[in-house]
């Protein structure tokens, strides 16, 4: 695996292609999840340091309406979400044709994909066959290794996988066979196998692709960057109490259900509950009946307890400041959460689930503080030692810096350069051999 | 001493005499309900008893001594006496229980204390085993009911027959209607079972009850015509209302013209038909023969009810139009063509015990199977029927009802329940209850049925049914594209549309392995995945634009190992290579499947099936007819006399296993599918692939 990859000069002038397209799954008018904003970020940041790039999403048919491509430089092919493979992710021949036409038509020389979804593995394959094109992909979750919405959790009990099996696989999907797990597994690898690099945003999601199957000497790790990062970092403002906000959607696998389990016992608490807010940010759409009622009477019982409806990104900076932590009590692995370097931006440490790619992202005791994941008491822990003036203090001083976009495109671009520089290595060898 | 004159029949050579004294006798029957009887006497002491000895072999297995007076033998012996004696009948008993080794050993009678054995009938010992036989044939014969004397029904159809050919000559006779001799009309007729038509009307009395008859309707039809006369207040005091049963020949139609019946053996009085006698159907014909019924009791009407009772019936509700409390309903009828019905269901009939069932579906009627039918207690049953537990201690049954039912048997099915009596009741089973029996889908129903299926009496015909049905399965494909090659890879789709879009895709990245002029045909189904199909093999074709490519819908969603053939002699396939549904090659295997195509001659390619670990596929076989390739010509020789499965095929089909000039490509396809799992579907072709249903 390569870390932190330089460009040393003269490797990237006459290496890297004079266009660029940056293809995601999405385009973030459609849809503002993670990979996409990434995606974008990095298209902005390539053209912002002076690479000509062109934005590829691809997205629903039925989105058509909604769709609205900022400029020339950006596109988008049409997908049938109904025809669209979710097992083996493969898509219409249509899907390959739109861009495949694209990217001859705008001469691109280098494709970057962001996740394969939407697009299916046929069209990257039909992309790698292009004579003369270079393509890496950035990996953004685990879906290829995970048919669980690549969240490696088991499907029944909801618990953290260790590694995909194709026991444990049959385990989760009893209704397919081992086999099919192992042509999924197969035609992910293929379709990956020619690609000239990888990008991972954290060492965890990184690691665990290897040890699946992906070329380690091909593979990087390069931090997601801000899209809109702050101006600056907002006045920290002199109030006793301290405010613990969560950002993000609401739904069982981010764990506002150990939040809610935490506010229960800071109840129990009247010194503590009187010194602290809890306040919720997110969309609370499509929960169980079970959990909207809990949900709703706890903020009738906790006073301390606040929920502020969803947010959008033109507000997350300026509402992140307005708290002293965020927290982060996700119940999957996570990969490399924009809320943490949101929060970083902001200049406030995260309190999070001690695993995957937050606790690679949050430096326990350093930016932020871990606790047990699902274990409200430990948060409360957490809390607790969160809500000294001086730790506050302490945490705040350690915070990163958070990568903007201009920062991302820097570092990919110094990938595909080495990348492209060992190919080329690589070929001259074989030459020479031959 | 009194001399005796012993006749030389009562006497064997042996009994000449002892120095101790001479005797004389006879084994005269081996009986098992009476015994072993004969007779004995010391003609030195004829008034003393003698002791004897019924021997196995040279041992004594009992003792008797004779105490029956014998006057019978009085005329031969001169004198009367005590001379008979029997071993009773728990002898045989004993002699059952001996041990085998013993089985051959003659069994006499001797005098104790002498070698001198009686002689026995026939000149000839028994065994121990002949007599052992007797005994129990005896037995059980005991066992069985009496034969059932013929009822009052039969009877009554006898004397009709009778009464039929007394009325051949009088319809050779010119016959008249004369109005003086109008003696009443038929309003309705009912054309009952074969030759069987039913009467209702009215005529005047003192007409005979039983009569030879001829209808005369455009033609004579010669008849017996038997009449159940009751009081009917509508009628003048002169005339009766009647039912009548005539055995004949006449089919009455739908529209009647004048016509008459002329009764008697003159033929002198006659019924009218006409416009006004309508045709009966049957519950019509059942409501009026309910209303005489309860006004027209005795020995006619018990007569006429057991006719409609009888095995030649199929009067829906017979039963209750007689007054027989008999309800019966059928829960389940799954029917296989050619062999018969699976039947699960219910009959009460409180007054009688019900012994089996007949089914009649459309001109078929089928027969339960007695060794496989059973009955068991429907609880659920017994709040309808006066709450006791009785009448449905036995009321549910199931049952394999038998005949050579036609593919195109149709009808609203009916059920007779046949009573110990003979007596009979009929009723309508709903139709939508029969369906034709899927050995995939509804294997499970069966065994619940017959758990042991596979070893009644009925399995090796039910085999045969499903050979023949199966091989009535095969239906042409319809043709979507047809691209004629002389090597082809024919491919059976999968049906989930994920394993359908993972064949298409791994078609259109690794199809440049095959021979340049080697085709692809697409066997698809017409399930959910048609349109899918469709889509995607259009894709494929713009994928690879210079290879010929067809498509293929099957009516089924099974393997189409009896529809290749066909399907190859369309395509013009010389050599090809068969993938059957749910497979995907490997790389490997892509490679083994291009080879196969390339090769000459008539060898066999095999293509191995692996598991997720790359073992060879112990769950439905690594070598099977479901990858295999060969030349067309040597598929088509083996296909005349290959079985059919119920899947489309099982294992290796039959298809040669290690001939000389296979060829085995290991690791070349994986499952995404299996074929469709069933138990009895198993047992079936497992059975049919080793040729169980043909006679041993």
């Amino acid at each position: 695996m390569m870390l932190g990859p330089v460009l040393r000069p003269g490797q990237a002038p006459g290496l890297l292609p004079q266009r660029l397209a940056v293809v995601s799954h999405s385009h973030p008018s459609i849809s503002k999840g993670g990979a996409e904003i990434a995606a974008y970020a990095l298209y902005r940041g390539l053209r912002d340091v002076g690479v000509d790039a062109i934005f590829v999403g691809a997205c629903s048919v039925a989105d058509r309406g909604r769709l609205a491509l900022g400029s020339a430089n950006e596109f988008a092919v049409f997908v049938e979400p109904e025809r669209y493979d979710h097992f083996f992710h493969l898509a219409p021949r249509g899907v390959s044709e739109q861009l495949v036409d694209i990217l001859l038509r705008e001469r691109i020389g280098l494709v970057s994909f962001h996740h394969f979804f939407n697009l299916g593995l046929n069209t990257l394959r039909a992309v790698r066959a292009l004579p003369g094109l270079a393509a890496f992909l950035t990996l953004h979750e685990f879906l290829a290794i995970c048919q669980n919405h690549g969240q490696m959790i088991t499907r029944q009990t909801q618990s953290l996988c260790e590694r995909a099996t194709n026991e444990s696989c049959v385990a989760c999907f009893p209704e397919h066979m081992r086999s099919q797990f192992t042509l999924r597994r197969d035609t992910m690898l293929g379709a990956f196998g020619r690609f000239d690099g990888f990008v991972s945003p954290s060492r965890f999601l990184a690691e665990r692709f290897i040890e699946w199957g992906l070329p380690p000497e091909r593979t990087t790790v390069i931090e997601n960057g801000l899209l809109s990062p702050p101006e600056a970092a907002p006045p920290r403002k002199g109030e006793v109490s301290r405010t613990f906000g969560f950002f993000g959607q609401i739904n069982p696998f981010k764990g506002v259900d150990v939040l809610l389990d935490a506010a229960d016992l800071v109840a129990r608490d009247p010194a503590l509950s009187a010194s602290l807010r809890l306040r919720i940010h997110g969309n609370l759409v499509g929960q169980s009946e079970a959990f909207t009622k809990r949900f709703e009477e706890a903020l009738k019982v906790h006073p301390f307890l606040s929920y502020a409806g969803p947010y959008n990104n033109a507000s997350v900076h300026r509402l992140m400041g307005e708290c002293d932590y965020v927290v982060i009590p996700s119940k999957w692995w996570e990969n490399s959460p924009v809320v943490i370097q949101e929060a970083y931006s902001v200049g406030v440490p995260v309190i999070c689930t001690g695993i995957g790619g937050m606790a690679e992202k949050v430096r326990d005791g350093v930016s932020g503080l871990h606790f047990r994941l699902g274990d409200a008491a430990d948060l409360l822990r957490a809390m607790r030692i969160g809500a000294d003036p001086r730790n506050a203090a302490h945490l705040r001083a350690g915070l990163p810096a958070a990568p903007n976009a201009l920062d991302m495109a820097e570092r990919y671009l110094a990938f595909f350069g080495s990348a492209l520089a060992g190919r080329q290595a690589a070929a001259r060898d074989a030459g020479i051999a031959a | 001493m009194l001399q005796l004159a012993v006749p030389a029949d009562h006497h064997a050579a042996d009994l000449a005499g002892t120095r101790i004294g001479r005797w004389r006798g006879a084994v005269e029957r081996f009986e098992p309900f009476q015994g072993i009887e004969g007779w004995a006497l010391a003609l030195d002491a004829p008034d003393e008893g003698v002791e004897l000895e019924l021997t196995v072999g040279e041992d004594a297995f009992a003792l008797a001594v004779t105490f029956e007076p014998r006057p019978d033998l009085a005329p031969l012996l001169g004198f009367e006496g005590a001379f008979g004696f029997r071993f009773g009948p728990e002898t045989f008993a004993r002699l059952a229980r001996l041990a085998p080794r013993r089985r051959a050993l003659p069994v006499g009678v001797r005098v104790s204390g002498t070698d001198l054995f009686l002689r026995a009938p026939q000149n000839r010992a028994p065994s121990v085993a002949e007599l052992v036989e007797t005994w129990q044939s005896a037995v059980l014969g005991a066992l069985k009911p009496p034969e059932r004397q013929l009822g009052r029904g039969e009877r009554l159809l006898a004397r009709l027959a009778e009464l039929r050919v007394g009325a051949e000559a009088l319809a050779a006779r010119p016959l008249r209607p004369h109005s003086d001799h109008d003696v009443g009309q038929i309003d309705g007729v009912y054309p009952g079972a074969d030759g069987q038509v039913w009467l209702v009307g009215w005529m005047k009395r003192g007409v005979e009850a039983e009569a030879p008859a001829v209808i005369v309707d455009r033609r004579k039809f010669p008849a017996g015509l038997a009449l159940l006369r009751y009081e009917r207040p509508d009628l003048p005091t002169s005339a009766v209302g009647i039912i009548g049963l005539m055995d004949t020949n006449w089919p009455p139609a739908p529209a009647m013209k004048e016509g008459f019946v002329f009764l008697g053996r003159q033929g002198t009085h006659h019924l009218r038909i006409g416009a006004h006698t309508r045709i009966l159907r049957g519950d019509a014909f059942l409501a009026a023969y309910a209303q005489v019924q309860s006004v027209a009791p005795g020995g006619p009407a018990e007569a006429f009810a057991a006719i409609l009772h009888s095995g030649a019936n199929w009067l829906p509700g017979n039963a209750a139009a007689t007054g027989l409390a008999a309800e019966s309903g059928v829960d389940r009828l799954l029917m296989l063509p050619g062999f018969g019905c699976f039947a699960e269901g219910w009959a009460v009939s409180p007054a009688k015990r019900v012994e089996t069932f007949h089914m009649r579906l459309g001109d078929c009627v089928l027969v339960a199977e007695e060794g496989a039918t059973t009955f068991r207690p429907r609880p659920d049953l017994q709040p309808v029927f006066g709450g006791t537990a009785s009448p449905v201690a036995r009321a549910g049954f199931q049952a394999v009802l038998r005949g050579g039912l036609p593919v195109d048997a149709g009808g609203a099915p009916l059920l007779r329940v046949v009573h110990d009596d003979g007596t009979m009741a009929v009723s309508r089973v709903e139709p939508k209850v029969l369906r034709r029996l899927d050995l995939v889908g509804d294997g499970e129903e069966v065994l619940r049925l017959f758990p042991a299926v596979r070893l009644e009496p009925f399995w090796r015909a039910f085999l045969a049914a499903a050979r023949r049905s199966l091989a009535e399965r095969l239906r042409e494909p319809a043709i979507q594209a047809l691209a004629p090659a002389s090597r082809m890879l024919v491919l059976r789709l999968p049906g989930e549309p994920s394993n359908l879009a993972l064949l298409f895709d791994r078609l259109a990245a690794e199809a440049d392995v095959l021979p340049a002029d080697a085709g692809i045909a697409l066997l698809a189904d017409l399930g959910r995945g048609r349109g899918e199909a469709l889509l995607r093999f259009h894709d494929l074709k713009a994928a690879l634009p210079n290879r010929p490519l067809s498509l293929l819908f099957l009516a089924h969603e099974d393997d189409a190992l009896g529809e290749l053939p066909d399907i190859l002699s369309r395509l013009g396939a010389e050599r090809f290579v068969h993938l059957g549904r749910g497979l995907v090659p490997t790389a490997e295997g892509w490679a083994a499947i291009g080879a196969a195509l390339a090769r000459r001659g008539h060898g066999l390619d095999w293509l191995e099936v692996v598991d997720d670990l790359g073992r060879p596929d112990r769950v439905d076989g690594a070598f099977t007819a479901a990858a295999f390739g060969w030349s067309a010509a040597s598929f088509l020789q083996w296909s005349v006399s290959a079985p059919r499965f119920t899947r489309g095929l099982h294992r290796e089909s039959g298809l040669p296993l290690n001939e000389a000039g296979e060829r085995r490509a290991p690791g070349a396809a994986m499952r995404v599918e299996r074929p469709r799992a069933s138990r009895l579907a198993d047992m079936v072709d497992e059975d049919l692939l080793a040729g169980r249903d043909r006679a041993p």
